[in-house]
């Protein structure tokens, strides 16, 4: 796929295949071609060659099939008339997506509801924050309740709280198990929260895709175990003898306490053998924490090209 | 049907949102057409017309009503554009399954509407204040406005194809209207323009929708009016479906470009 604009290369050798039913990421830095690519599967950016299919429907010469099939929720809070209340802009909407009237009154309330925006039906929308005009968003998003929803950096231009709102709108309200979701994003917590699998795009490619754990797997095939355990008779050779087990450290850990760092396989589960070990040596365990590579490091070492070439060759 | 009354609708929701405007709007419709009896009648006067100055305030009359109703079609299109390029909406609205050229057409009935209502108001006001044109000839009017909005849409389709590709500086829809409005007879009769520009005149369809507009409005039957009906209609079948093709073209390259939603 291929979009040159003003003679730029935006986005080349995209290869990808979406689930029915899941919530996938398109993830990747500012620039990497994400909204290009989510423009061109709702047929508003032709490629100059290759094909898009959604729901197996080819975008360009079945455009207006797909476009009934999909619903698109943007983060710029500009695409609603603000002089109209969100009723009245749900029912312009719902008209173009040629919802009957009576249908589409009992849709409208219904959204409304689900979405909280119930009180502030009739209000005109300027008076409305970014996190109410993003669940306006996403309510035109489900009018005709599309098979496919796509949603462009959803949590833009919310704070904190009004994101995790938002997150648990998304994965109880519009996932709901039947809808697929794709969700562009340069948000690694975004993503790691919401999606089922996702795809790292950097320079108009992608790089990886798969499941955050998969992702994990690909970048560090260890996992490491810190453990604080109260002072007992512990030997390191004991631990390091478990099968999977990659290495060991012990260091003091304050008065009456030690930390244990265990590297593990990923392949072969040595945790359950290693508890077992210290609770039959007598060893209290304080806490027990997983450290393992975060998406955000893995992000930060696809844009900076350090993945192995093996495994982007696999993913692909 | 319904898409139409969607966009009418939005429209008139978003209008009564300012209601100073309205108002101003009405109150200038009612000062125009009274500013237009009173100086037709001072400038007749001072070109020596004096015994027939009602004739140059009924020529003038038609001239600016009716020229507001074509150049609307020359506008419309473009116009409805460029506020859903402004106002982020043309996104949203190009998502939905409809066809660009129904969303564009559909978008633009309210400002048309808003030109005949208009143009109601300053007929109804010349006939039952200043009792001109009893004797119009509707069905005349009719065939005369149609072709005559048709053509000024095809060029407003290519206006609307600049939008599309240059977002800003459009040069079809100031350039042609202001040429349209000196060479169509709009306030100064073709008669009186200097000769070479007569040939010029003949080639702008405002001169012939204007034409056939007040020989509808003196009471001509159709078959009088032939002439610029069979102009007007000829221009439709040229113009409609170049533009159409460079309006296709416009979208299709925007679309390659990517800049289908920019502004």
């Amino acid at each position: 796929m291929l979009k040159p604009t003003r003679r730029k290369l935006v986005l080349s050798d995209v290869d990808l295949v979406v689930r029915r039913g899941e919530i996938f990421g398109l993830l990747g830095p500012n620039g990497a071609g994400k909204t290009t690519l989510v423009k061109i599967l709702c047929g508003l950016v032709a490629p100059d060659s290759g094909t898009a299919r959604v729901t197996g429907r080819d975008v360009a010469r079945q455009s207006l099939d797909v476009r009934r099939r999909i619903g698109v929720v943007y983060a710029d809070e500009r695409s609603f008339y603000w002089r109209l209340s969100v009723r009245e802009n749900l029912r312009f909407y719902a008209r173009l997506y040629r919802l009957p009237s009576s249908s589409a009154e009992a849709r409208i309330n219904e959204l409304l509801k689900m979405f909280d925006l119930q009180e502030a039906a009739d209000v005109r929308m300027h008076a409305f924050s970014s996190g109410m005009k993003q669940r306006a968003a996403i309510a035109r998003g489900l009018l005709h309740d599309p098979e496919i929803v796509f949603m462009d950096e959803p949590s833009r231009s919310l704070d904190p709280v009004g994101t995790e709102d938002l997150h648990r709108v998304i994965r109880d309200r519009v996932a709901d198990g039947h809808r697929t979701v794709i969700i562009a994003t340069h948000l690694m917590h975004e993503a790691e929260a919401l999606c089922h699998r996702l795809t790292l795009i950097n320079h108009g490619k992608t790089v990886l895709t798969g499941t955050v754990e998969e992702f994990r797997s690909w970048v560090d095939s260890e996992i490491v175990y810190r453990l604080v355990v109260g002072e007992c008779d512990v030997r390191a050779e004991g631990l390091a003898a478990i099968p999977g087990m990659l290495g060991v450290s012990v260091d003091p850990a304050g008065p009456g306490a030690i930390s244990l760092e265990l590297r593990m396989s990923r392949s072969v589960t040595a945790l359950p053998t290693a508890i077992r070990y210290l609770v039959e040596h007598a060893a209290e365990i304080r806490s027990c924490t997983k450290e393992e590579v975060g998406l955000d490091e893995i992000f930060r070492m696809v844009v900076r090209g350090s993945v192995p070439r093996q495994i982007t060759a696999v993913t692909q | 049907m319904s898409l139409a009354l969607a966009f009418i609708r939005r429209d008139w929701l978003r209008l009564a949102s300012y209601r100073l405007l309205v108002v101003w709007q009405a109150l200038g419709l009612a000062v125009f057409v009274g500013v237009i009896y009173f100086a037709a009648g001072f400038i007749a006067n001072a070109v020596g017309m004096a015994g027939r100055s009602s004739d140059y305030v009924q020529f003038v009359l038609a001239g600016i009503a009716f020229t507001d109703v074509y150049l609307t079609g020359l506008k419309a299109f473009p116009q409805a554009l460029r506020d859903a390029q402004l106002a982020g909406t043309l996104e949203p609205m190009l998502l939905a399954p409809i066809r660009l050229p129904q969303l564009v057409a559909a978008s633009s009935v309210f400002v048309f509407l808003q030109s005949l209502l208009r143009l109601a108001i300053v007929l109804t006001l010349a006939v039952t204040v200043f009792g001109f044109w009893h004797q119009a000839n509707l069905l005349t009017a009719v065939l005369v406005l149609v072709p005559g909005c048709l053509t000024f849409a095809a060029v407003g389709l290519v206006s609307a194809a600049c939008v599309v590709l240059f977002k800003q500086g459009d040069p079809i829809a100031g350039a042609y209207g202001f040429l349209s409005s000196m060479l169509g007879g709009t306030v100064i009769p073709v008669a009186v323009l200097p000769g070479w520009m007569h040939p010029l005149s003949q080639i702008v369809p405002l001169t012939h929708a204007l034409n056939g507009t007040r020989l509808a409005m003196s009471g001509a039957s159709p078959l009088k009016a032939l002439t610029s009906i069979a102009a007007l209609w000829g221009m439709t079948l040229v113009l409609l479906p170049i533009a159409l093709a460079i309006f296709s073209a416009a979208l299709r390259r925007a679309k390659k470009e990517g800049t289908l939603v920019q502004y």
